[in-house]
């Protein structure tokens, strides 16, 4: 599949804040060593090992108010451990000089999934869209939108161009919907307005009705993109509960 | 007063627990790994639950404000089935380096048997290797042989005891434990290990030095507030505020300090807690009101 621009924007962005927030840090050496290491394995114990030593070596430094001003868009990948964009670089290193079967990197990848920490998990979702071929990773991208961690899943769900580009309609309808029962701000899915569709209006507002029978609000960017391309019959309906909706 | 409490399988317990817990007083809790109540036939299994001592749980945990930990390991009982064992301390170098893991455990003895031996012996080289302090499980039955006797096959090992926590002690081998250099780790249990009054007891007669109150509450009967419980009654003892501290809190950070993964500051300063973060239907909350607040 052609990766589209929010793709290639996110990687140019993510590589270009991993080295600025490697300048400001005293882990240069680290990471030149760790990726190094990373470009030799060829096993998930391998990589675990780059990991380890990572975890182990690499400081908690925190980002300038400088560089946060400079990426506002990329405010989550601040937030980040340097260690975990890190271990995401070395991961990235891996894929890039894999000399191996294709099909061999993707169960590694699945292995280090299936074997990862709340953190580490988050950081391959991360990472994902700078992989070479990335629509080889929809099964571990699938895994982390059926996840009851919920810092897992937003890693996928918000700011992360992914499921934009590789998920099906009725993936990508579910993720939306999941995204707002966990209460997170739709605002953050990269692509919310060019891949709605009528079937995701359509769920969106038997959402909106359930809340209104149970006396629950609802967000108000969720009744407006409900509204997008609701039938007329649909929208007839919302607009004799909308007067008592509870907003937030 | 913050507790921690360094031993205690809560992936068994419910949530109501864990509000109890928080509201008692429990800022940390070490899960070390087990078995669970059966033995498993499937190294996938193992995986899995490991899996889920550094995922699910630890995410678990801290929707109610606890910091979860965990130890890694192959439990003895499970070290008898010799050809899964050997699967299993395969993927054990995977999760060992992982965040949050504490040490290698808990590991030991069971009936005391050669595969038993084996296995516990294979891990506390594992466990130098990944430089982890090792929690090191006493069997029920002829206790005080298999203190002892752990003990050797650590020093053996040339395991300096500051990297080593004995667990589940009684009157019998806390002196012996003590003088040999261990963290000494008791059991509080409702009815059998030890209980809270005999816990005092200890406590006054052997100080608080190296010694460490723990639940071990898991699916059996069981009691997760063991810690806050037992400093209650040290506490209607008259046994000094910084003794009680030290065997239902300060050790247990000294002891599993060794491994660089347990660290005050993650629960001290920076973690407050959302509820609101919560899934509605499939998460633990399941459309309840959501809490905030900071542990």
């Amino acid at each position: 599949m052609r990766q589209n621009s929010s793709s290639v924007e996110y990687a140019i962005n993510y590589r270009e804040i991993y080295q600025q927030r490697l300048l400001e840090s005293d882990c240069e050496a680290l990471s030149k060593s760790a990726l190094g290491a990373a470009r030799e394995s060829t096993r998930p114990s391998e990589l675990v090992e780059v990991w380890a030593m990572i975890g182990a070596k690499c400081a908690a430094t925190p980002v300038s108010q400088e560089l946060s001003n400079k990426y506002p868009v990329y405010s989550h990948l601040m937030e980040l451990p340097l260690k975990d964009l890190m271990k995401s670089m070395a991961l990235e290193e891996t894929c890039r000089s894999w000399s191996g079967e294709c099909e061999d990197f993707v169960l590694l990848l699945e292995r280090l999934y299936q074997t990862a920490d709340v953190q580490e998990q988050q950081l391959i979702i991360s990472v994902l869209p700078l992989l070479k071929s990335p629509e080889r990773f929809l099964y571990i991208a699938t895994e982390a939108a059926r996840t009851n961690i919920v810092p897992v899943f937003s890693a996928l769900a918000l700011n992360n161009p992914f499921p934009q580009e590789h998920f099906s309609e009725n993936q990508w309808n579910q993720m939306v919907l999941k995204t707002i029962f966990v209460g997170c701000n739709i605002a953050q899915i990269v692509g919310l307005h060019e891949r709605h569709n009528s079937a995701l209006s359509e769920t969106i507002f038997q959402y909106v009705r359930e809340r209104h029978s149970a006396h629950r609000s609802v967000p108000s960017a969720v009744v407006e993109l409900c509204e997008r391309q609701l039938t007329e019959s649909c929208q007839l309906q919302l607009n004799t509960i909308k007067p008592d909706l509870r907003k937030e | 007063m913050p507790y921690i409490d360094p031993h205690i399988h809560v992936s068994a317990r419910t949530t109501d627990d864990y509000q109890r817990m928080h509201a008692a007083g429990i800022v940390a809790v070490v899960e070390p790994a087990f078995w669970l109540g059966q033995p498993r036939t499937s190294v996938g299994t193992f995986q899995d639950y490991f899996s889920s001592l550094i995922g699910w749980e630890r995410f678990r945990a801290s929707q109610f404000g606890i910091r979860h930990y965990c130890t890694i390991g192959l439990n003895s009982k499970e070290a008898n089935n010799e050809r899964l064992a050997d699967e299993v301390m395969e993927i054990l170098p995977l999760f060992l380096g992982k965040d949050g893991v504490v040490a290698i455990g808990e590991i030991g003895y069971d009936d005391q048997s050669d595969a038993e031996d084996k296995y516990f012996r294979l891990q506390i080289e594992l466990g130098k290797k990944f430089e982890k302090p090792i929690l090191v499980h006493t069997p029920h039955r002829a206790k005080k042989e298999g203190v002892l006797r752990s003990m050797d096959v650590l020093e053996e090992h040339e395991v300096p005891p500051h990297m080593a926590i004995i667990d589940h002690n009684n009157e019998e081998t806390v002196r012996e434990v003590l003088d040999r250099g261990y963290w000494t780790g008791f059991t509080i249990y409702p009815d059998t290990k030890m209980g809270k009054e005999r816990m005092a007891n200890v406590v006054q007669e052997y100080g608080s030095e190296r010694i460490i109150v723990n639940s071990s509450a898991d699916w059996g009967v069981s009691n997760p507030l063991s810690v806050p419980d037992c400093a209650a009654v040290m506490r209607e003892r008259g046994i000094d505020e910084a003794d009680i501290r030290k065997v239902t809190y300060q050790n247990a950070i000294d002891s599993y300090a060794a491994s660089g993964q347990f660290n005050p500051a993650d629960w001290e300063e920076s973690f407050s807690f959302d509820q609101a973060e919560l899934m509605e239907g499939n998460s633990v909350l399941r459309g309840q009101a959501p809490k905030s607040g900071s542990s």
